[in-house]
């Protein structure tokens, strides 16, 4: 340890090897060229390094705060050609946003979150953001989901002057429960896991008072020791509170919980693989009452204007924060100022460490006594750590002595990038007709439903609080006994703007499938689009005002395999967001997510990229839900069956030979949503469900459950593909398909809209609860609901 | 001083079935736990004080009961497990009655920290420790130590 800490004092004179050796030493996690960089910065300024100073280049040139590897360069092989992209991000995701260039995004890509325009007077916005939480949760699952969550409100709060959460969002991946791959000594158990996120996000949202409605659950044993957990907040934010400025001469004043030991190395921790050695230190246990009260000194304090710019305290702690609050100014910190939880801490400690529930403004030093009277009425800590200057330079010392003297532009702009190789070879696909199956379907439907990725998840949503603020619309539990799996949430925000009389809302679904990305990532990303797009159409949301979400978690992007799924999905998102025309409007990524098996060899997760997806309600009484509501009610099918299995759950289970992915014509599907959107404004449709995973019959299943319903339907008149197999039909996953409940009295008025467009009558919803498949005359499957129900509804905890 | 409170046998049920479960899903078979809650306060206090602390903050004097000298069983073999947060680990629930005590008229304690300790029949004290670190605890954040009652 003293020789490395002798090292830092002749660090400009160190060659590669004692660089690479010091970085690993100190869990940096810098590459050659940063630390090279690094040293010819300190070279030039002809001094060596303090501690500090390396940690904060280490924080804020990690994966976690620039998102290296997303923005920096790409050489992408494929098909035989090579293409170069200078910055994907920016040439994919962001490239869509800026062609499409909507007039109601407000913020894209500059703040915390995206945010969009909201209300009928439209004097609101809704900001929206997903975060995601692996690698802690890996570890310690309670801590790393409570503090996620805690992290995505922050972001909330620290977008433009502070939005007021409204909404959280929660999406999970973990190993299959019923796994018996061998496990590393070190690693949990995905029961483990699972059961340890779901109550961190439980009390860390229930505290909070902010209602968890929406998301999903996925097992693959792919995420066996790496599991994801992406975690969203949406919020709701004046219109005039949306840019934020730090003036030089403001003082910078830290509001929250105390800086601590815990969550050194967070930031860092994010550009590393787990292994068994993984530090404690990078985990940490939140405290959701802490934030409560930021939240309401933070309110309170941003409508009385006494601050000019707000960011949360997250990886990298006070050196990010601070650190990219005064880019364009400058920072003087005076550590010694900061609260503690104890004494035991390295001034450089202070500096980054990931203490949960802080948030650093920018004060003008008139409003000091104000906000300081507001905060001690919350009973919320705070400190005054400095002020914003105009000298560019970030200087932070504790007592007398220097922690870090740095210029902040070559902290913010010169980290070196690095051309990633990135290769993709298309997969192997057969699309020959499905082989015949040895179960018959009735069978195998009640072994889709009750498969971990189809059924109830009653047992993980009953835990959160979704009605807390009296806002919850439509919830993620609906039907006649309040179990059926809603599509999306729906929030109608009157607490937050005050006005009973405004019925505008909001709804968030998700697109996810990363089964299909296993074949095909370009494709994935179009569908796990297209199903966030009739998730919120199936609630009636307006979909052309879709703002999309993209959040991106991969395995070790040095292996140019990984980076060449990821450059297709990245691709298929640019498409899906110019064919929707629905902008991306904040995004997150996480890299690194492999560890070592129990026989010491890589585990890489499978490329996941969650989309999630937000659009208005613009009258939220006339949202509609998926369960059936009237006898003699007619069912009709929006979309083409197509042929093609591949990714399918009915795969997993029976193999069926074809692994074929259906396109999807983005054209079509747009013109098909246009029509049912109508239809369902119009207030034509009194249920609509959309199918995805496991197929039509889980669809018609859920719909009839949760109705208490049956349904006679036949496939004769269905606009299916030509040759399309019984098989396909019942359980192939083809996109932009929505089954739409019409009441009999609306149906000439429907028809009027849908002509031309691939919809068709396939049945009707009948009093006598049984579901009724055939085929022409032949009947493929016939039973009680209720008996489909027991199927679904499995306890997962 | 360390604060043990538990529910009343009728009440305590659900916590232990729910508990037993979570064994069993872990591959462990259990018939009987038992369930206390620890707060473990430094500060100068007197039995008096603890008692106060007691009833006006930290028990529910109908489904609850609390000692000060810990639980007893009686003449059955019994191991008591206690885990606790680590001193480097945030202390949520700690910290809050920390400041709980003093908004409830007394002195701040030094230090407020909250544990759990379960009862363990028939089962040997190896076997406890591996339920324990497989179900109960994460030693990235747990300590715990096991005493036979």
């Amino acid at each position: 340890m003293k020789n490395c800490e002798e090292q830092i004092s002749n660090f400009i004179n160190l060659n590669k090897r004692d660089l690479a050796g010091l970085n690993d030493f100190f869990g940096w996690s810098l590459n050659a060229l940063e630390l090279k960089e690094a040293r010819d910065y300190f070279k030039k300024i002809k001094r060596a390094p303090f501690r500090g100073d390396i940690e904060t280049i280490a924080q804020t040139w990690s994966e976690h705060c620039k998102h290296k590897t997303f923005s920096g360069p790409v050489k992408f092989k494929y098909r035989g050609r090579t293409k170069r992209y200078k910055n994907l991000f920016k040439e994919t995701i962001v490239k869509a946003t800026n062609k499409l260039d909507k007039s109601w995004c407000l913020s894209v890509f500059s703040d915390n979150a995206g945010i969009v325009e909201f209300g009928k007077d439209k004097k609101w916005g809704v900001a929206f953001k997903a975060e995601t939480h692996n690698h802690p949760c890996a570890i310690e699952p309670y801590g790393g989901a409570e503090t996620g969550v805690g992290g995505v409100i922050r972001d909330i709060l620290g977008v433009g002057l502070g939005a007021k959460p409204v909404l959280n969002t929660d999406n999970f991946c973990f190993g299959r429960l019923d796994s018996k791959m061998p496990l590393p000594k070190k690693a949990l158990s995905a029961k483990r896991i699972f059961s340890g996120v779901v109550d961190g996000v439980r009390d860390y949202g229930n505290r909070m008072g902010i209602p968890t409605a929406s998301g999903g659950i996925y097992f693959d044993d792919g995420y066996a020791l790496n599991p994801l957990v992406y975690v969203g907040c949406a919020g709701i934010i004046p219109r005039n509170k949306i840019h934020k400025k730090v003036c030089s001469g403001d003082l910078i004043v830290s509001i929250g919980g105390r800086t601590g030991r815990d969550g050194i190395h967070g930031a860092t921790f994010s550009s590393a693989n787990i292994d068994e050695d993984t530090s404690s230190a990078a985990v940490q246990i939140g405290h959701a009452l802490n934030e409560k009260k930021v939240l309401d000194a933070l309110l309170k304090a941003r409508d009385l204007n006494l601050y000019s710019a707000v960011t949360d305290c997250g990886a990298g702690g006070f050196s990010s924060a601070i650190g990219e609050l005064g880019e364009e100014t400058g920072a003087r910190v005076y550590l010694e100022k900061a609260l503690l939880k104890d004494s035991k801490i390295e001034p450089w400690e202070i500096w980054v460490s990931e203490s949960q529930e802080r948030m650093v403004l920018s004060v003008p030093k008139k409003n000091l006594s104000r906000l300081k009277k507001i905060l001690e009425e919350e009973d919320c800590e705070y400190c005054v750590l400095g002020e914003f200057t105009s000298d560019k330079k970030l200087s932070v010392t504790y007592n007398d002595e220097t922690v870090v003297n740095l210029d902040m532009l070559f902290l913010h702009h010169k980290l070196p990038n690095i051309e990633k190789s990135a290769v993709f070879s298309d997969f192997k696909v057969s699309n020959k007709a499905p082989k015949k199956p040895k179960k018959n379907y009735l069978s195998i439907l009640k072994d889709i439903l009750a498969h971990p990725n189809v059924c109830s998840r009653h047992s993980v949503i009953s835990q959160y609080d979704h009605e807390v603020q009296g806002g919850t619309v439509i919830k993620p539990l609906e039907g006649k006994y309040g179990d059926g799996p809603g599509d999306a949430a729906v929030i109608w925000p009157h607490a937050s703007t005050g006005n009973m009389k405004d019925f505008s809302g909001f709804a968030v679904s998700h697109g996810f499938n990363p089964a299909l990305g296993k074949i095909d990532p370009y494709e994935m990303a179009m569908h796990s689009a297209d199903e966030a797009v009739r998730n919120l159409l199936c609630v009636g949301a307006n979909i052309k005002k879709t703002a999309f979400m993209d959040n991106f978690c991969a395995a070790s992007p040095k292996d140019p395999k990984v980076m060449g799924e990821l450059v297709r999905a990245s691709e298929g998102c640019y498409d899906a967001a110019m064919g929707f025309g629905a902008p991306f409007i904040s995004g997150k990524d996480s890299f690194y997510n492999q560890s070592k098996d129990s026989k010491g060899r890589e585990y890489p997760i499978p490329l996941s990229l969650l989309i999630s997806s937000l659009a208005p309600v613009e009258d939220i009484r006339k949202a509609i839900t998926m369960n059936f509501k009237k006898e003699g009610n007619l069912i009709y099918m929006l979309g083409m069956a197509s042929c093609g299995m591949g990714g399918s759950i009915y795969n997993e289970i029976n193999k069926s030979g074809n692994n074929f992915i259906s396109a999807l014509n983005i054209k079509e599907a747009v013109k098909l949503y246009g029509a049912a959107l109508e239809a369902i404004n119009k207030g034509f449709a009194a249920s609509a469900h959309d199918v995805s995973q496991g197929g039509f019959a889980v669809a018609i299943s859920e719909m009839a459950f949760a109705g208490g319903f049956g349904a006679d339907i036949d496939f004769e008149n269905m606009a299916k593909e030509k040759d399309i197999s019984e098989i396909e039909l019942l359980f192939g996953e083809s996109p932009s398909r929505i089954i739409i409940e019409i009441e009999k009295e609306n149906e000439k008025k429907f028809l009027s809209l849908i002509k031309g467009l691939a919809i068709k009558k396939i049945g009707v919803v009948k009093e006598d609860p049984l579901l009724d498949i055939k085929f022409c005359e032949k009947r493929l499957l016939k039973e009680n609901i209720f008996i489909l129900k027991d199927s679904w509804k499995r306890e997962l905890l | 001083m360390i604060l043990e409170i538990w529910t009343k046998d009728k009440y305590a049920k659900n916590e232990e079935r729910n508990l037993i479960n979570k064994f069993k899903a872990a591959g462990f078979n259990l018939c009987k736990i038992h369930i206390s809650r620890l707060y473990k306060i430094k500060g100068d206090f007197s039995a008096r004080d603890f008692k106060k602390i007691s009833e006006n903050l930290l028990v529910d004097k109908i489904t609850e009961k609390v000692s000060l000298k810990g639980r007893k069983f009686g003449s059955k073999k019994i191991y008591k497990a206690e885990i606790w947060l680590k001193p480097s680990s945030t202390d949520v629930v700690g910290e809050s009655v920390l400041k709980a005590i003093g908004d409830i008229g007394q002195k701040e304690p030094e230090s407020a920290r909250f544990g759990r300790a379960f009862y363990f029949e028939s089962i040997s004290e190896s076997q406890i420790r591996l339920m324990i670190e497989k179900v109960l605890i994460n030693d990235i954040v747990n300590t715990y130590k096991i005493n036979k009652v």
